[in-house]
């Protein structure tokens, strides 16, 4: 089967696009489902995200009297750029989307993007429960960055280039020899950030509106129907696309090579299974820890940002 | 300009812009005078801009020339970005100040509502400045990250040199995060919300030509993140230049130009951003959710209730009108900060409440915060006071006398004889 290059382009963008939108929430589910199993309760079926998101999308927002466009737009600006980085992440085969955009740090950016209208929003009502959850948001993020782009850097650096694509080349080529003390220091430094920016234990409590402890959902509190719908599934897509970009950096295998049905039907395969992997770990994380006092989050950041630069360290200084 | 410089000066350049970039950056977010905050963040992006120089250094002193003259061109790219974010930034301020004859932040708010071209033009600075795609921050930081992989990653560059590039992505992460904090605290406590004060409450947008002034430097900022590829083009041409000079021929200053921003195909470290795309790709996605929500396409609800425009209502403030009060403020906004880094800040507080005799109720409450600038108490005032010192000794040896200044002639030209005589 003979494609020219867009569309193989196309066809990969829309293939990853969609599927990542129709599983996000599924993703979501399964994450309630594990805790609820692990916690002895049934929980709530498996369609119950796609009939929250649906039952949100059809009623009109409330909006603040206070608030004005930002409030109103933001969670367009935050879902967009979560779905901009879902297009950039190469995903089923390891081959840029999209050429020259394949690149961590943008993907990192466009992530700060997102958390940059989100924590504007919240303050955009004037109530203090958006303050407080967007304060804590953007303190945590920040502490959270250098952790995300040293680890990243390390693979970076092991294959000579910050395009995603190349450094997951890189690593399938690698093979077993990818695994070594290096990576595997930065693969732990990345998934304490992930933890921390899906907001799971111990960072946030994502089933929880007390407000001495919400971060994420401080933010969302005064957010209604359509907007809500907006943000809890750019919040539930942005896990799947960490998710992605865990398995691109850090466990490429599987990953199509070359374009051909064969390839890519088994890169999407195990593509699936390492989203669902990475949020079952999430799930029983956040059932065997508790929520941490948030003043005490700064050590467990700065152990993933020390973990990260001693990987680094590794590479550099002993070749 | 930089060949054949010895790895230590990159190194000290290096963490001075570290330290510059952190330092800069925790100092703004301390901040709730609007042009203060703003201030320290010039020390942060100078910080940023020394970053690149030192990997410049670095990597020339090592042989890689072309990506030397990358980290370079980097840091022109950045001093001309932060130039223009900047101006907007202080423009903006400018116009606050104008309209309300305020810069504290935590008396501002709710700008937006009266001042809309102003709380745009100020958001796209500070975007800008926060580092973020498809905006001239983020290229030229993009840049600047390019030269630290580079650094970090070159296999003949010397261990130590390495190391200390690999830090500095942590540093200049940890900077990026922080610049986000700031500019949402800075935004979101002057335009956004209720207002604080009066002042605020009665603001008007300021006159066409300050507007027009703020459009001009917004779209400057956006137009140069897009043009990206062409402007670093550009900048590299100067920077083979300046480097080449000192150590070898000029490198040929390249006519085409292409739209992505390629980081050395030259030697072991290559990347490409392209800007244009990924602005059009989150255009793309953005407007295509706008568009959704605001016409509801996909999934029409039938079986919900039909309401089709939103409805407005006060924010829920437990069951009382909400008050401006209630919200979080500039130094509320930065208490997560300033805990995490109370090593550095040793923040104290001081809460005061008083009863009226017999009533549960307070009378008053009042509550006065303050953080220790280390640097400044630490570095800048015992260099001052040293400096005064060595003033006031001179001041001694300018008597008023003019034989006595006189003599000194006298006496230096003797000394001036005698160097010639015997040296």
């Amino acid at each position: 089967m003979e494609l020219t290059a867009t569309a193989t382009s196309v066809f990969l963008i829309a293939l990853q696009l969609s599927v990542f939108v129709a599983f996000a929430p599924f993703v979501a589910a399964t994450i309630r489902k594990t805790k609820a199993r692990l916690q002895g309760r049934r929980g709530p079926g498996i369609t119950q995200p796609y009939r929250d998101l649906i039952k949100w999308w059809g009623k009109a927002p409330l909006e603040s009297s206070a608030a004005g466009p930002v409030a109103r737009y933001a969670p367009a600006v935050v879902l967009g750029s979560i779905v901009a980085a879902a297009v950039l992440v190469p995903w089923v085969a390891s081959r840029e989307p999209l050429p020259g955009t394949a690149d961590l740090i943008v993907v990192v950016g466009l992530f700060a993007a997102a958390r940059f209208a989100l924590a504007l929003a919240a303050l955009d009502t004037g109530s203090a429960f958006g303050g407080m959850g967007s304060s804590r948001d953007v303190a945590l993020s920040a502490l959270a960055e250098p952790g995300l782009m040293l680890a990243l850097a390390g693979t970076a650096v092991a294959a000579g280039s910050s395009n995603l694509a190349t450094i997951s080349a890189f690593g399938i080529v690698s093979g077993v020899g990818l695994l070594g003390p290096a990576h595997l220091l930065a693969a732990v430094a990345f998934g304490i950030v992930v933890v921390a920016e899906t907001g799971h234990h111990p960072f946030d409590n994502p089933d929880t509106h007390l407000e001495l402890t919400m971060v994420h959902e401080g933010m969302l509190l005064e957010s209604s129907g359509r907007a809500l719908a907006t943000l809890l599934f750019a919040s539930e897509l942005k896990l799947v696309v960490l998710a992605a970009l865990f398995s691109a950096a850090f466990l490429p295998f599987g990953a199509a090579t070359e374009i051909a049905a064969g390839p890519i039907a088994l890169g999407l395969l195990v593509g699936l299974v390492k989203i669902l992997a990475v949020a079952q770990v999430l799930a029983i994380i956040d059932s065997m820890l508790a929520k941490s006092r948030f003043f005490a989050l700064p050590d467990l950041l700065g152990l993933a940002s020390l973990l990260a630069l001693t990987g680094l360290a590794i590479q550099v200084l002993l070749p | 300009m930089v060949g054949g410089t010895p790895d230590w000066i990159g190194l000290l350049i290096l963490a001075v812009g570290a330290f510059s970039a952190v330092v800069g950056v925790l100092y703004a977010l301390m901040q709730h005078d609007l042009k203060r905050l703003l201030a320290y963040h010039s020390i942060e992006n100078i910080g940023i801009i020394l970053i690149a120089l030192g990997s410049a250094i670095l990597l020339e002193s090592h042989g890689a020339h072309e990506l030397a003259a990358l980290a370079l061109a980097a840091a022109i790219f950045h001093s001309i970005n932060h130039a223009l974010f900047k101006t907007l930034l202080f423009l903006g301020a400018g116009a606050v100040l104008h309209a309300t004859g305020l810069r504290d932040l935590n008396h501002l708010g709710g700008l937006g509502r009266r001042m809309p071209v102003t709380m745009l033009a100020f958001m796209i600075g500070a975007a800008a400045i926060s580092g973020l795609p498809p905006l001239n921050g983020f290229a030229s930081e993009w840049l600047t990250f390019q030269g630290l992989l580079a650094t970090a990653g070159g296999h003949d560059i010397a261990p130590i040199a390495r190391f200390a590039a690999a830090g500095t992505i942590g540093a200049l992460a940890l900077t990026t995060g922080l610049a986000v904090a700031c500019f949402v605290k800075a935004t979101g406590i002057a335009f956004l919300g209720l207002p604080r004060s009066a002042a605020a409450a009665a603001a008007q947008e300021v006159a066409r030509p300050a507007l027009a002034a703020m459009a001009a430097l917004a779209a400057a900022c956006v137009a140069t993140g897009l043009a990206a590829g062409p402007a670093f083009h550009a900048l590299l041409g100067v920077a083979r230049v300046s480097l080449h000079s000192a150590s070898g021929p000029a490198g040929p200053i390249p006519s085409t130009f292409t739209p992505a921003v390629t980081a050395g195909p030259h030697t072991d470290f290559a990347a490409t951003y392209t800007p244009l795309a990924v602005g059009l790709l989150l255009i793309l996605a953005v407007g295509i959710v706008a568009l959704a929500a605001r016409y509801r396409i996909l999934l029409a609800a039938r079986r919900v209730e039909r309401i089709a425009e939103p409805r407005r209502v006060d924010t829920w403030a437990c069951g009382i009108a909400p008050r401006a009060a209630f919200q979080y403020n500039a130094t509320s906004y930065s208490k997560p900060v300033r805990i995490f880094f109370r090593r550095i800040f040793s923040p104290e507080r001081e809460v005061r409440i008083e009863y009226h005799p017999g009533t549960a109720f307070p009378s008053s409450i009042s509550y006065r915060s303050h953080v220790t600038l280390v640097v400044e108490d630490r570095i800048w005032r015992p260099l001052h006071a040293l400096s005064l010192r060595a003033a006031n000794f001179a001041r001694k040896l300018q008597g008023g006398a003019i034989q006595i200044y006189i003599a000194y002639c006298v006496i230096a030209v003797l000394l001036l004889l005698a160097w010639a005589r015997w040296s």
